[in-house]
């Protein structure tokens, strides 16, 4: 009884621990967010062939450490949509009557062939499968446009009422719909797997998952073990009743310790004292052999991490790149778009952090091998010059955090004016929109005539997108294109100005 | 009685009845309206100007001046005090508004009976984390609070309500306002005077641009022409410019903050075409340059001309 209320208040902290990633909107995340966010595995194997040697990455390695202590703690204490799965079947147990799983059939082989094509495509450079079944950009995309948006409406709500009385005290904060390809993948995605969880148990992590498969591999002959006494099992069926991964059977007295999700249901409710889960002692009471299935764990591990490193100089990939899509502007870190997709999952977290909402969750901003992998739309919003908030939150490396300095001297695109839709070439009137939002004074007023004339200086010019986002024009007269790599622009030189001038002689008059 | 003491008393009485006559006929001159009805001040000056003082300072001797502040608010009277905070600058950028000076200004209408300030500004950059900083890192938030002002967010729609517009062919027939110009009873306009990349300048009649939602269709429509039509929708009722630090480059964002000069100067005025012209002149420009100001004056909003006002002109001691 104590383990599982143990696994629940684990699984409490480290879920409560991780929401502030997603309603967060400074570059500063609490370090228990972060330690949660770095034990997430599959970014943190990305963050790990980006850097063998960074703390970063080593996450992975804890927690795979621990599967091979513990078994698949991770499936139950650590992964967001495992404990999402487990809350929803919480709340649904609450209001149907029946608690018991129905008698679950054992997963096929569905699940291993899944992981064989995870691993060969990433090998060749390809990882869509990976990104689209991680467990942890599923819940990271499902949270942030559904349950994220829904918090900031009650919110805004709550404030408003408090307005109404005059009271200014919060501020409330703009939702983002994410756009329609985008919210029904992931909404879809989600709900079916959420729902089987609720009816049938951990469907997807014993059947789909790459990482529970990867898992699996390791549990059969992890340290702890569940155990079933046959001696003391009366058969009476209430552990299988309540296992979410139809690992136990009574009546040949065997616990499969590859489904196994180590959430403790099964020793919380047995009143015979037959079930245990400690260090093996005695002979391993297995349905395969054990040698074998260790050895494969560790090779799929193995060749896991040496395969992502092997993405980024793929030739397949490279070749996939139609030649003359346009290249979407990627956030200040992403260094190059062959950096960009090699290492993003979509999780949308920059997303969630980006305050102007420049960043955009599309589907297919990059082509469909990439899907979900976002771009920033300067009709949405611009980036914000004094911002560094997208590099320190992405988990997987994708977006490398810069320094605020550094930052303000990434070009991440070029802004290109249309001198035949700018209304003060065209009508000859002043307007200025764009240069009063330049915030490193790349477009200068030129004045001809009555009017002032915007002037981009190239060298100046970082594509944040001040300019676009406030033309007042539609379509827009000024904009931003993509880079394929990122460049760095150059700063106003300081100009060497005495202190402010005063000009207080008492003896000259007002000028009127 | 001799024919000496008959003269000295007719001397006498010729002296007192002209002396009477005279007095009466000054007083009469000086108020004629007094015999007849209750007494009434006299007309503020057309514009008034101190210089050499901290922005206190300077705005209590102006107000004074002016006939003080509760010529201007009257007890009970909601009041809308409109400071330049758009950008997120700190006072010595002189991007916004002096927030002692708003402070100052705050105090006096509480004096003056007001019974609810209300203070704001449509800032450029409308996202939630910068409107606060604007509000914050210009100072004037606290200032504004601390006297006692209700300071109210202005960077999302739902705060502005649909208003007709008339005599406005470059903005169109309608436009949206705060809902707080439209609550208070005076409004008062203290922009902060400084050079403008793409209007030359930007002052009183500038400074209205933040009391509108739809900032951007002023850039569509024609910039000058638009800030020049606005005005004659409500004319504040005092015009306070804070030229105590005045930006000379670089504006209106005031990304390079050494271009300032300390200039220590405040002017008041009811007429914001007569402040701005004005405020021109501070930064070495005639008014009739500067296309917003000759709008203005065409259209009827004030006069440009200073030479038929009345100035009051102040040099603080220092």
């Amino acid at each position: 009884m104590r383990l599982k209320f143990i696994r629940i208040a684990i699984a409490a902290v480290s879920f409560i621990c991780l929401l502030p990633a997603f309603f967060c909107s400074e570059p500063y995340l609490p370090f228990f967010s972060r330690t949660i966010l770095s034990l997430q595995l599959v970014p943190s194997i990305y963050q790990f062939s980006l850097n063998p040697f960074g703390i970063i990455g080593m996450g992975f390695i804890v927690v795979v450490i621990s599967s091979f202590v513990f078994g698949r703690i991770y499936c139950s204490m650590l992964c967001p949509l495992g404990i999402l799965q487990d809350i929803s079947r919480f709340f649904a147990t609450r209001f149907k009557a029946d608690k018991k799983y129905p008698r679950q059939n054992p997963p096929g082989i569905l699940r291993y062939f899944i992981l064989a094509l995870t691993l060969i495509s990433c090998a060749a450079g390809i990882k869509t499968i990976l990104d689209f079944l991680d467990p942890f950009s599923i819940f990271s995309r499902f949270f942030s446009h559904t349950f994220k948006q829904a918090a900031l409406l009650i919110n805004n709500q709550f404030i408003s009422g408090l307005e109404f009385f005059d009271i200014y005290l919060f501020f409330p904060k703009k939702l983002q719909i994410a756009p329609e390809a985008t919210l029904t993948v992931t909404i879809i995605t989600a709900v079916i797997i959420i729902l089987a969880a609720t009816f049938t148990g951990r469907f997807y992590c014993n059947s789909i998952c790459p990482v529970g498969t990867l898992f699996s591999l390791i549990s059969r002959k992890s340290l702890f073990q569940f155990e079933l006494s046959p001696e003391k099992c009366k058969a009476c069926g209430k552990c299988e009743a309540v296992c979410k991964a139809g690992c136990i059977d009574t009546e040949e007295k065997t616990i499969n310790m590859s489904n196994c999700v180590a959430c403790f249901n099964c020793i919380a409710v047995c009143r015979h004292d037959a079930l245990y889960y400690r260090l093996t002692s005695g002979p391993a009471v297995q349905h395969s052999p054990v040698r074998r299935d260790f050895l494969t764990g560790v090779v799929a591990f193995s060749g896991f991490s040496a395969c992502l490193p092997l993405m980024t100089t793929s030739a397949l990939n490279a070749a996939i790149l139609p030649k003359n899509k346009n290249i979407p502007v990627l956030p200040p870190g992403a260094l190059n778009i062959s950096h960009f997709n090699h290492l993003c999952t979509g999780c949308h977290l920059c997303v969630s952090v980006c305050r102007t909402q420049a960043i955009e969750p599309a589907f297919l901003a990059h082509q469909f091998s990439h899907m979900f992998q976002p771009g920033l739309n300067f009709k949405k919003g611009q980036c914000d010059y004094e911002c560094n908030a997208c590099g320190n939150i992405c988990p997987t490396g994708a977006i490398k955090p810069l320094s605020l300095n550094e930052k303000k001297q990434t070009r991440i695109g070029k802004a290109f004016l249309d001198e035949k839709r700018c209304i003060v070439y065209v009508k000859n009137k002043n307007c200025g929109a764009c240069g009063e939002a330049c915030p490193t004074h790349a477009i200068v007023a030129v004045r001809k005539g009555k009017t002032l004339h915007p002037k981009i200086r190239e060298d100046y010019c970082i594509g944040c997108g001040a300019c676009e986002f406030s033309c007042p024009t539609s379509p827009k007269s000024i904009i931003i294109t993509g880079l394929p790599a990122h460049e760095k622009a150059s700063i106003q030189p300081q100009k060497n100005v005495p202190n402010p001038s005063t000009d207080i002689n008492k003896k000259e008059d007002f000028p009127f | 009685m001799g024919r000496h003491e008959k003269k000295g008393r007719r001397e006498f009485i010729k002296k007192s009845v002209s002396v009477g006559v005279g007095a009466g006929v000054s007083y009469f001159f000086s108020n004629p309206l007094t015999l007849l009805s209750r007494e009434t001040p006299p007309a503020p000056p057309d514009l008034v100007a101190v210089r050499n003082g901290k922005p206190d300072k300077l705005f209590n001797k102006a107000i004074a001046s002016m006939g003080g502040m509760d010529k201007f608010v009257k007890k009970g009277q909601t009041v809308l005090v409109k400071p330049n905070m758009a950008f997120p600058k700190a006072p010595e950028i002189a991007t916004n508004t002096n927030p002692l000076l708003i402070k100052t200004i705050v105090e006096h209408c509480f004096a003056a009976g007001a019974k609810k300030v209300y203070v704001f500004d449509n800032v450029l950059e409308k996202w939630i984390e910068k409107a606060e900083q604007c509000y914050k890192i210009s100072g004037i938030a606290d200032a504004a609070k601390t006297a006692g002002a209700t300071v109210v967010p202005a960077n999302h729609h739902k705060y502005y309500q649909d208003i007709k517009m008339v005599n406005t062919p470059t903005i169109g027939n309608w436009s949206m306002v705060h809902e707080t110009l439209l609550e208070s009873d005076v409004f008062i306009n203290v922009p902060i005077l400084k050079q403008h990349s793409y209007t030359t300048m930007s002052c009183a009649m500038k400074n209205l641009m933040g009391v509108v939602w739809r900032r951007w269709h002023y850039h569509e429509c024609g910039l000058d022409n638009c800030i020049a039509e606005f005005c004659q929708y409500r004319k504040p009722d005092l015009n306070i410019i804070d030229a105590y630090r005045v930006m000379t480059s670089g504006g209106p964002y005031g990304h390079e903050p050494e271009n300032n000069q300390i200039k220590k100067t405040l002017l008041i005025s009811k007429d914001m075409v007569a402040a701005d012209a004005a405020s021109a002149m501070l930064l070495g420009h005639k008014p009739e340059n500067i296309p917003y100001i000759k709008k203005a004056h065409e259209l009827g909003v004030g006069t440009m001309d200073l030479s038929a006002l009345n100035i009051k002109k102040h040099v603080l001691p220092g």
